[in-house]
This record gives structure tokens, C-alpha cells and sequence, in this order.
């Protein structure tokens, strides 16, 4: 009776254990069911809801479409956040756990995203989130979906696959070519900042950038020493990288340096060893924007008369673009008074470049001496919006100067580049044309622009006005042949010379002559030659064959043996004679056997001016 | 029979309350073994923020320097396999921080040595700090190093801008001038929901309108980047000054580079000339040797010539001797020659040493210039070394001197009285490259100790030919504007220096405005020195103040005198007009005929 009645008892009580178990199970169960919810709810802040991605294959192939709308309604409600930080983090959460396909998906959509900084938000976490999967396609996207180079995407894709897959990330940078590489590279060395530098720099290597190594080796040790920034500076100017690589990081040591000893640091940049005088100008002016008075003030007193006009140049440059008259003011007192002079030309000039009507009408309160150039500038800057208004305002500063011939230069000349026919027409039309000389020197400005326009207009016209007998004027016509043989036109030019005035043929042939010889068309250029009349081919094969001898002496002497006389001119021994009293220039590249060589071509005549030279050299 | 339900309650009250308790039990377990072991379950979400705050409750207050709470949680999160990872922890764990919390959070950020995951850290924190309190953020970005802090700034003004933005423009408002104006990038970027006429307030108000300007084109020139010409002319044609949109045009001339090849150098060259250096250089740097077999093409001369010469320079700076081979193949020879000129210049200048000893490559004509840039350079550092590696070039040039000249020269800069002892203890006295060395040296060491310079170089025998030292010093106490002490040593000067020096120092004398003592001074030199010495004070004095020499004709002692002046107004105003045409007839009537004549030949005086 007893056994049976423990056996029931046993029973009960496993019955009872069993229902505890099971309810223990049950316990464990729900919170960890619960919990996970709860975590699925928490990935979105508020009302984004999470996309269930438990889906077979096929569901989500069937999916995809529909899931196009559901992401722009995703996207809408992520940038509906209150701040950036959160709009990021429910990136973050909604697309850490999302499949390539999805990550495409959420891509594509994106280039939908009108307002740009949330498009670019958007495509940053995306970009990562799927680097994390499939870099290749990463990057496939950023090159071929966004043509124009963006170094923040590359950047993201590079850190990213820098920490997932080094080796695969070196190759694919590689790959790329030009700035890009540079960028990816970077951002490989930025991330990556466990490895060994020798780990770092072999990486640089690999990717032909040792330089981009370099920079930031030598930007992290500048950094490190900032506390003592004459060092810093030290670090980069001593360093292997160009100078001109690293201008925001001298600008970044310039500033904390000037915290340190305030603007003396002026000095320091000055006598710096920096070769390129522009990284030089763009450090000292970014230290005087800050407070231009008070570093023009420094310069003022700096004792080396080189230094302080240096700075103070840079300083009124920069100034003067925003407050010339602050500029002027602040200058007023500057020593010696030829550096005073030359700063309030500087602000002018400035000040014509920014404001020419503002600088023209507030002319009188520059010096004199200083009136001319600025108002030059002024009104050429005027000039090319207006270039008739420009001349017509010409007679408001009559009184301000003593004549406005060369302003009118200057007006005409800037008319001429933009419109050369309404520049010319207006000149040969409307201009007073009472004084020869200057209409001359009016279309010695403006034919050439015509000329590359228009060369047949501009070449009638440049013979239909005939040289003034007095004064400095060139030829016209001899002008525009130069324009063109110097511009790369030199067919056009040939073309023309048949018709060039007789007083300007022989010029005008050795120009383009010259030119062919530079560019070694030596043989054109001779032929060239035997179209003038006998009285100009000595003065132009003279001309030809000096510049032959000057740019390619090697040659010149090779082609002795084979040139030709014409009508009387014995070449050979023109030839001969340049090369050998070329010997005394130090230019000279002939051998000794052949400068005797060559002696053996000379004529009679030309030996003996020879002799006559040699007698002079020797004495 | 009363029993039996009983029984069954019974029962079923077991079997409910095993069940229950095995529930409870059951849940009360998981609870207890998560908060057991915080790390391993809750990495990704769940940092106990009251875990930190019991740790600095327990410390006895927040500023705790120590708080390894934090610094196991900044462990755990860059554990994570990927930096997207990290990113995601980072802000799910931070967006539930309070502005104590988060400054804790950035003081630990300080302590993580692992510069790239500081940086990240500290992007995070800084963003979900601005949220709560700009101000400190802002403060905080002053923390960090110069090469982090603007990118940090962009970070806050970017959040900041997007939660108040009046608050974020008036505290840009305060910035110096290069971080207002990353600010007002970052408001500009991030606010591009704002219409026009606001985002243009804003920028006006930060004194940044260009920049608005910049962003505007940029952002056209974007969209049309499939036709990189048309970008190009959209940044052209923009009211922005091109200056400012260097890298617009480096990256939009890259895309072009990438379709088209290397034709965007030419319209670089045209378009861009106040900046055709740097974006020739960014352009051709990654394919020199293509970017210089382009410009074999290019008809216009002079634009050839300077493309090809950026590009061979670049390629000086990192390989040379490749730069010089390339250089030599060019046709036609004088462009070969006009290359390797280049090529040698630039070698000489950023690598020296290794031109003077590869020196023998470059050809002789050019050999001896090249060698003085070179030594030039080295002296700046060690003239003594210079000096000691000139033997190594006599072969290639024959005649070094001109080479110990350079070298001199540049030594005066930095000790001339040191470098004039040198060489008066190397150079005999009758050896005339004594004299022409400390000819170079003199006007740096008179500036720098004008009597002992001019000791020195009064001690010097004189010459039968050529300008004696002295005049050197006197030139160069009268440049520095210290006409006292000049003056003082004008009676002892030699007497072939003479009529230089005082002309010199009568110059310096119109030049501060000391216009009679400057004519006394010339009043005892005989005829023909005399008028020299007038014709040369005088043209001064046309030349810097015109106006004032006019007013002050009638009154000059002599009409000899008056008639020098007459004609030196008439020749500078022929380049300078600032005399009115009916002030140079009167001028005229001071030049007397002897005079007229004398300069009749040059034409000067009829051309005005």
C-alpha cells in the first residue's frame, strides 16, 4: 500500500516539476521574446517601422517593386527627424541589417532625394552599409552613377573596405587613376593608422603615391608639436612634400602660431624657406585678414626696408579689396615716401580692379603719380561692359590727369578682345581722327585681335592706313603678320605676305621666316626667301639663318653641305660665318673640328669679316 | 462526495502556481543573467546609463578624470567589425545620453590614442552634443587639433543650423574669418531647404556672399558634368571671382581630363590665366608623360611653351632625370632646348646636389647658370660646404668663379664680415676677384655695419678701371634712407668714387624732400661734373614729384639749373603725363638753346 501510495506521490511530484519546468521555459522564453521585439522597435526612432526581413528569395524578388515606394516613404520619415544626428542613426539602424539587393534598392531611391544635404546623408550611410557586403559594387556606384569626382563618398568607401579587407581595398585603389587614387589613398592611410609606417608607406608605394605618405606623416608630426609651432612649421618646410601640397596646413601652423606671438609671426613666414613666392603671399595674407590695421601697423615699424614693403604689399592687397579707404588712410603714414607711393598705387589698382567706378570717382584722393595706372585698370574693367560709356566718362577726370591718350589706349585695346570688329569700326567711323599718330596707335591695339577673327578685314585695313612719318609706330601690316606667325596662324600669315607694303616686306618675311626656322621648318623657310625681291633676301636670310644658328646650331651645320645659293646670296657661307662667330657667345655647341669645318664654306667677303671679328674678340 | 472538488482545487492550485512560479522564475533568471553580464548582451544597445552614473556617484562627482565605465564602452564599440558598425553604436548608444553623459563621453574621447577612432568618437559626440547644447559643442571644438577642427566645426554648425537656426548664424557671426566661413558653408549646405532670398541673408550677414555664390555654381556646374565643357562655362560665366573656385574647376577639369584627355589643358591655358599654373600642374601630375606628349599638338607658341614647361617641371620634382630625357625628345630642337632649360632650372633649385652631380647630362651651354643656382642653394645652408664642392665641377665648366661669386654673394646675406674675411684671407690684394667678391658683400655688410664696411672698403687699393667699393657703401647708407651718416662720410670717400657718391646721396636727399641742400651739395664740382651731377638729381626730382619741381623752377639758383630741370619735366612727362599740355609750354621756356641742342638727338623733347 505504501509503495503505491509513494509511487503516486512521485508521480505528483515529477508532474509538478515538469509543470514548473515548463513554466520556467515558458518565463525564459517570453522575456527573450519580448526583449527582441522590443530591440526590432527600438531601431527606429518614433514611427519608422522596420521591414521584416525574414522573406524567402522569391517574396522579396516580389517585393522589390513595391519596395521602391516603401523606401521613399522610409526616406521621408528618417529626414522627418528633429536633427541630423538622429536622421543619421535611423539610417544606421534601418540599413545594418538590409541585403545587397535591399542596399541597392535604398540607392537607387536616394538619387530620387531632391533636397541635396539629405541626398548626401542618405547616400554616405548607404554607401558604407553596402561596402560591408560587396565594395566592389560600392565603388561601382560612385564612379559610374557620380561622374564628378566626390572625395567625401570615396573617402566613406575606402575607410570602410580599408577595415574589412585591406589587401582587396589596395587593389582596387589601384585601379583608379589620377586624383582619385590620391583620395582613396588617403582615406586607406587615415583609417588604417595601426599598421607600421613601414606597413603604411609600402602601401603608398604599391599605389605609386609615396608622396600622399609623406604628406601625412609629415601634417601628424607637425600636428603632434603644434604646442610649439616654429617647430611645426620646421617639420613641413623641412619634409619631402612639395610646399605648395601642404598650404592648408602651413595655414593651420600660421594661425596657431600667431595665437602664440601674435603677429611677429608675419616675420617669421618672411624669412621662411619658402621658395614659392605665392605660398608665401597666401600665408602673410591670411594672417592679415584678421585684423589688417593692426598687422599693417607691424609692418610699419619692421626695420628691414625689404621686409616691411614685402608685407605691406600683401597687406594693402588684401585689405584694399575690402575697404580701400580704410587701406589709404591707414598707409598715409608710411616711411620712406617711396614706399608710401608704391602702397597707394597698390590699393589703387586694387581698388580699380574691384570698384573702377567707385575708384574713378573718388580719384582725386589718390596722389598725382598715382592716378594713371589705376585709372587704366579702371576703365578697361569698365570697358568690358560698356567700352562706349567707358570712353564717353573719359572727360570726368581730365582735370585729374594730365592726359587721358593712354586711358583711351586701354579702353579700345580690352573693346578690341571682346569685339574686335565694333572696336575697329568705332575707330575708323567715330573716332576724331585729327591726330594720325594716335588713330594709328588706336588700330596698332585693335588689328591684331581683328586679325584673329577676321585676318583679311584686318589686313585691308592695316594697308589701307599707311605708317605716320614721325613717331614710334610700327607698320600695320608687319603687326598683324607678327600676331598671327605668334598665335600658331602661321599659314594665314604666308598667305598674306605676298600683299604685305614694300617698305615692310623684308620684317615682315623674317618674322614669319623665324618662326618657321623655330618651329624646324628650315627648308620652308628658305624657300620662303626666294619669293622677295633681291634687295631684301640678304637682310632676310641674315635674319632666318641667325635664328637657325641660335635654336639648332647641330642642324644648321649638318645642312651646310646642301644650301643652296639664291640669286647671288651665297648661304653656305652666311651659315658659315653665324656659326663661327657664335663661338664667342657661350651658347656656342660646335666642335672644334667643326667650326673648322665650316670655315671651309666661307667666301672671301665673309672670311675676312671674320678676321675682323676675331681681331676684336682676341684683343 | 465533498471532497473530490477539493481535491481537484487542490490540484489545479498546484499545478497553477508551479506554473507560475516557473514563469516568474524563468524571466527573473534571463533578467538576472543579463544584468550580470553587461558586455557580451548589451555591446550593440543597451549601455546601462545608470551604470555611469552610479560609477560617478560612487566617485563623488562627474568630472572624474578616470572612468573606465566609458572607456570599456569605447573598447567594445571599435571592436565592431566595420566602421559602419561603429557609426551605428555609436549614435543608438549616444542618442539616449544626457549633456553630463556626453560630456563625459568627450572627455574620454580624448584618451583614445587610435587617432582615426578618436575621430570618429569625437564626430558623434560632438553631433548628438549640438542637439542638446551647441554652445558647449562649440566650445568644445577648440579641444581638438587644428587639422580636426574645422571638419568638427562643420559637424556642429551642420546640426546646429538645422535645429535653431538663428542661433547657429549669430554664433558664426562671432568666429574670426576662416572658421566663419566653414561655418557658413556648413549652415549654407545643410539649410538647402531655405529659399534663395534667405540662404542670401544669411551669407550677407556672415559677410560670406561669395561664398553662397560658389556653392550655387558648383552646384550647376555639377548637374551639367556629363558635358564638362558646359560645367567649365557655367563656373566661367558665374558672378563668383574664379579664384575662389579653384577646386571647382581642378575636379570639373579632372572629369573632362577623364572623357576627353588632355585638350582641357588648353582651355585651362585661355580661360584660367591667374591660375593656370596650379590647375596645369594638378591636371597633368598623374600622367606627366601624356600631359607632355599632348602638348606636341598645341599650335599657339607661347602656349606650348608654358604648358610643356609646368609639365616638365613638375616632373623635375620627382624624377629629373626622366624630365631631362623626355625634355630632349621634343621637336623642334628649340623647343628641346627651351625644355631642358626649364628642366635644369627647377632641378637646380629643388634638388642641387643631385644636378651638380649629374651635370655632365645637361648641355654645356647651360651648364655654368644651372651650377650657380645650384651652389646658390647649398650656401643658404652651409657656404663652407659650397665652397668645398666646387671642385667637383671644374671639369664641366672650366672657369669656377663666377660659381665662388654666387656663393659669396649668398653668404653676404647671412655674415658678410665673416664672408669679407674669407675672402681677405684667401685672395692675394692685386687679385681682382678679391675685389669683385667683396664688391658683393659690401652692400649687405654696410647695412648691417656701415662704418666697418666702409673702413674696409676705403683700405682697398684703388683701381685703374671700374667703381670702387666705397661707392657701394654709400649707395647702400643712402638707400636705407640714412642720408646723416652718408653725408658724414662723403669728405673721405676717393676721389674717383666722388661725383658717384654725391650724386647718389644728393638723390636720396631729393627723395626726402631735402631739395636745396641736395643743389647745394653739387655746387662744387667743376662744369662738366656739375652738370652730370644736376642732370642725375634733377631727372629724381622729375621724376617722383614733377608738380613741385614746376612750382619750384622759377626759384632754382641758376638758369643753367633751370634749364636742366626744364628738360627733364619735358622727358618724364613724355612717359608720365602729369603735366598739363600748357604747363610743358611753359617749362619750355626755361630750356636755354644749348641745351636744346645737346639733347636734340634723342627727339624726346619735340614728341609731347
Amino acid at each position: 500500500m505504501t509503495q503505491k501510495k509513494i509511487s503516486v506521490e512521485y508521480k505528483s511530484g515529477l508532474v509538478i516539476a515538469g509543470i514548473f519546468a515548463t513554466g520556467l521555459a515558458v518565463g525564459i522564453l517570453a522575456v527573450v521574446s519580448i526583449q527582441n521585439v522590443s530591440k526590432r522597435n527600438e531601431h527606429l526612432t518614433q514611427d519608422v517601422a522596420r521591414v521584416d526581413v525574414l522573406q524567402t528569395s522569391t517574396e522579396r524578388a516580389d517585393n522589390l517593386s513595391s519596395k521602391s515606394t516603401h523606401i521613399a516613404g522610409q526616406f521621408e520619415e528618417i529626414f522627418k527627424q528633429r536633427s541630423t544626428a538622429e536622421q543619421y542613426q535611423a539610417l544606421y539602424n534601418s540599413l545594418s541589417q538590409n541585403t545587397e539587393q535591399e542596399l541597392e534598392q535604398w540607392w537607387i531611391q536616394s538619387q530620387s532625394i531632391e533636397r541635396t544635404s539629405h541626398r548626401e546623408i542618405a547616400q554616405q550611410v548607404i554607401l558604407q552599409n553596402l561596402t560591408k557586403i560587396d565594395p566592389q559594387k560600392a565603388l561601382h556606384f560612385l564612379l559610374e552613377i557620380l561622374p564628378l569626382p566626390n572625395d567625401a563618398l570615396s573617402r566613406t568607401i575606402f575607410s570602410e573596405w580599408a577595415v574589412l579587407n585591406l589587401d582587396e581595398a589596395i587593389e582596387a585603389a589601384a585601379a583608379l587613376a589620377g586624383a582619385r587614387r590620391s583620395v582613396a589613398l588617403e582615406a586607406i592611410l587615415e583609417t588604417r593608422d595601426d599598421l607600421s609606417e613601414d606597413r603604411r608607406l609600402a602601401i603608398a608605394v604599391q599605389l605609386d603615391r609615396a608622396g600622399t605618405y609623406h604628406k601625412l606623416t609629415s601634417e601628424t608630426e607637425a600636428l603632434h608639436n603644434i604646442a610649439n609651432p616654429s617647430e611645426s612649421w620646421d617639420i613641413l618646410l623641412n619634409d619631402n612634400v612639395d610646399d605648395s601640397l601642404q598650404i592648408g596646413a602651413f595655414v593651420l601652423v600660421a594661425e596657431a602660431w600667431r595665437g602664440q606671438i601674435g603677429v611677429e609671426v608675419l616675420s617669421k613666414i618672411y624669412h621662411s624657406r619658402i621658395e614659392d613666392h605665392e605660398i608665401k603671399r597666401l600665408l602673410i595674407a591670411e594672417i592679415a585678414q584678421v585684423n589688417p590695421a593692426l598687422v599693417l601697423e607691424y609692418a610699419q615699424e619692421v626695420s628691414e626696408e625689404n621686409e616691411r614693403s614685402y608685407i605691406s604689399h600683401i597687406i594693402v592687397e588684401e585689405w584694399a579689396s575690402k575697404d580701400p579707404l580704410a587701406t589709404l588712410a591707414a598707409v598715409s603714414s608710411f616711411k620712406p615716401s617711396s614706399l608710401y607711393f608704391d602702397l597707394e598705387e597698390e590699393i589703387a589698382l586694387v581698388w580699380a580692379k574691384n570698384k573702377p567706378n567707385e575708384l574713378i570717382q573718388s580719384i582725386e584722393l589718390m596722389s598725382e603719380r598715382a592716378r594713371v595706372w589705376p585709372l587704366e585698370v579702371a576703365f578697361a574693367y569698365i570697358a568690358r561692359e560698356d567700352p562706349l560709356g567707358a570712353i564717353d566718362s573719359l572727360s570726368s577726370i581730365e582735370d585729374y590727369v594730365g592726359s587721358t591718350t593712354s586711358i583711351l589706349h586701354r579702353i579700345v585695346e580690352q573693346w578690341s578682345i571682346l569685339q574686335p570688329d565694333a572696336a575697329v569700326d568705332w575707330i575708323l567711323n567715330d573716332f576724331d581722327q585729327e591726330d594720325p599718330i594716335l588713330l594709328h596707335s588706336l588700330l596698332e591695339d585693335t588689328l591684331p585681335s581683328l586679325a584673329r577673327h577676321n585676318p583679311t578685314k584686318a589686313f585691308d585695313i592695316a594697308l589701307a592706313h599707311p605708317t605716320p612719318s614721325h613717331g614710334l609706330a610700327s607698320p600695320l601690316d608687319r603687326t598683324i603678320i607678327w600676331h598671327l606667325t605668334t598665335h600658331g596662324d602661321i599659314e594665314q600669315a604666308i598667305s598674306l605676305l605676298p600683299r604685305v607694303r614694300i617698305s615692310s616686306k623684308a620684317s615682315a618675311y623674317g618674322i614669319v621666316g623665324s618662326s618657321l626656322v623655330r618651329k624646324g621648318q628650315t627648308l620652308k623657310a628658305l624657300e620662303l626667301g626666294s619669293d622677295l625681291e633681291p634687295q631684301h633676301q640678304q637682310s632676310y636670310f641674315s635674319q632666318v639663318i641667325q635664328v637657325w644658328a641660335r635654336t639648332d646650331p647641330i642642324d644648321l651645320y649638318e645642312s651646310l653641305e646642301d644650301m643652296q645659293s639664291s640669286d647671288g646670296q651665297s648661304l653656305q657661307s652666311m651659315a658659315a660665318l653665324k656659326l663661327l662667330t657664335r663661338r664667342f657667345s657661350y651658347q656656342q655647341r660646335l666642335t672644334d673640328d667643326q667650326l673648322k669645318r665650316a670655315r671651309s664654306f666661307l667666301n672671301d667677303d665673309d672670311r675676312d669679316q671674320l678676321q675682323l671679328i676675331e681681331k676684336f674678340q682676341n684683343r | 462526495m465533498s471532497t473530490q472538488p477539493s481535491t481537484k482545487f487542490k490540484q489545479i492550485s498546484l499545478v497553477g502556481i508551479s506554473l507560475g512560479s516557473g514563469l516568474v522564475l524563468g524571466m527573473l533568471v534571463v533578467v538576472a543573467i543579463q544584468n550580470f553580464n553587461p558586455l557580451n548582451s548589451r555591446a550593440d544597445y543597451d549601455f546601462a546609463q545608470s551604470d555611469l552614473q552610479q560609477d560617478s556617484i560612487k566617485n563623488g562627482d562627474y568630472n572624474s578624470s578616470e572612468s573606465p565605465v566609458v572607456v570599456e564602452k569605447f573598447e567594445g564599440i571599435f571592436n565592431q567589425h566595420s566602421t559602419a558598425e561603429q557609426y551605428k553604436v555609436l549614435y543608438n548608444t549616444l542618442s539616449q545620453s544626457n549633456e553630463q553623459e556626453l560630456k563625459e563621453w568627450w572627455k574620454q574621447s580624448k584618451n583614445i590614442e587610435r587617432a582615426s577612432h578618436r575621430n570618429i568618437a569625437q564626430h558623434v559626440i560632438l553631433h548628438n552634443l549640438t542637439a542638446i547644447n551647441p554652445q558647449q559643442a562649440l566650445r568644445y571644438v577648440d579641444e581638438v587639433s587644428i587639422f580636426q577642427s574645422n571638419a568638427l566645426l562643420t559637424t556642429v554648425f551642420s546640426e546646429w543650423a538645422v535645429s535653431q537656426l538663428e542661433d547657429a548664424v549669430k554664433a558664426a557671426a562671432s568666429l574670426v574669418d576662416s572658421r566663419r566661413i566653414v561655418a557658413l558653408q556648413a549652415i549654407l549646405e545643410s539649410r538647402d531647404d531655405l529659399p534663395d532670398s534667405e540662404l542670401r541673408s544669411i551669407a550677407r550677414e556672415l559677410e560670406g556672399e561669395e561664398i553662397l555664390l560658389k556653392l550655387t555654381s558648383d552646384q550647376l556646374a555639377a548637374q551639367s558634368i556629363e558635358e564638362p565643357a558646359k560645367s567649365w562655362n557655367i563656373m566661367l560665366d558665374d558672378d563668383v571671382d574664379n579664384s575662389l573656385q579653384k577646386e571647382s574647376f581642378a575636379k570639373i577639369a579632372e572629369a573632362w581630363r577623364e572623357k576627353d584627355g588632355f585638350a582641357v589643358l588648353s582651355r585651362i591655358y585661355t580661360d584660367l590665366p591667374n591660375m593656370r599654373f596650379e590647375l596645369v600642374r594638378a591636371i597633368a601630375r598623374f600622367d606627366l608623360a601624356g600631359a607632355l606628349a599632348f602638348t606636341r599638338s598645341i599650335l599657339d607658341e607661347n602656349e606650348q611653351k608654358y604648358i610643356a614647361m609646368v609639365i616638365v617641371n613638375e616632373w623635375t620634382r620627382t624624377d629629373a632625370q626622366a624630365a631631362l630625357a623626355a625634355a630632349l625628345t621634343y621637336t623642334p630642337a628649340s623647343m628641346a632646348s627651351y625644355l631642358e632649360n626649364s628642366v635644369a632650372s627647377t632641378w637646380s633649385y629643388t634638388n642641387p646636389i643631385e644636378l651638380i652631380e649629374n651635370i655632365g647630362t645637361i648641355s654645356e651651354e647651360l651648364r655654368l647658370g644651372k651650377l650657380e643656382s645650384a651652389f646658390w642653394q647649398i650656401a643658404r645652408k652651409n657656404p663652407m660646404e659650397a665652397i668645398a664642392k666646387m671642385n667637383s665641377v671644374e671639369s664641366y665648366v672650366g672657369n669656377t668663379s663666377s660659381i665662388l661669386d654666387t656663393i659669396v654673394f649668398q653668404w653676404s646675406y647671412q655674415e658678410p664680415a665673416v664672408a669679407a674675411e674669407w675672402v681677405i684671407k684667401n685672395f692675394a690684394e692685386d687679385d681682382p676677384q678679391r675685389h669683385d667678391l667683396l664688391e658683393s658683400i659690401m652692400p649687405r655688410w654696410a647695412r648691417q655695419d656701415p662704418v666697418q664696411a666702409f673702413e674696409v672698403a676705403i683700405a682697398q687699393p684703388t683701381r685703374s678701371e671700374g667703381i670702387e667699393l666705397d661707392y657701394w657703401v654709400i649707395d647702400e647708407i643712402s638707400a636705407d634712407g640714412d642720408v646723416e651718416l652718408a653725408k658724414k662720410l662723403l669728405p673721405r670717400v676717393k676721389e674717383k668714387t666722388r661725383l658717384r657718391a654725391y650724386t647718389i646721396v644728393g638723390s636720396a636727399m631729393i627723395a626726402e624732400s631735402q631739395t636745396e641742400e641736395a643743389l647745394e651739395l653739387g655746387k662744387d664740382f667743376e662744369d662738366d661734373q656739375r652738370r652730370q651731377y644736376y642732370q642725375r638729381v634733377l631727372n629724381d626730382w622729375a621724376s617722383n614729384n614733377p608738380k613741385n619741381l614746376f612750382e619750384t623752377l622759377e626759384s632754382l639758383p641758376s638758369s643753367s639749373i633751370q634749364s636742366l630741370a626744364a628738360i627733364q619735366l619735358v622727358r618724364v612727362n613724355r612717359y608720365r603725363p602729369l603735366l598739363t599740355d600748357e604747363q610743358i609750354e611753359q617749362v619750355r621756356t626755361y630750356i636755354n638753346p644749348d641745351d636744346e641742342a645737346s639733347d636734340a638727338s634723342s627727339g624726346i623733347l619735340f614728341g609731347n
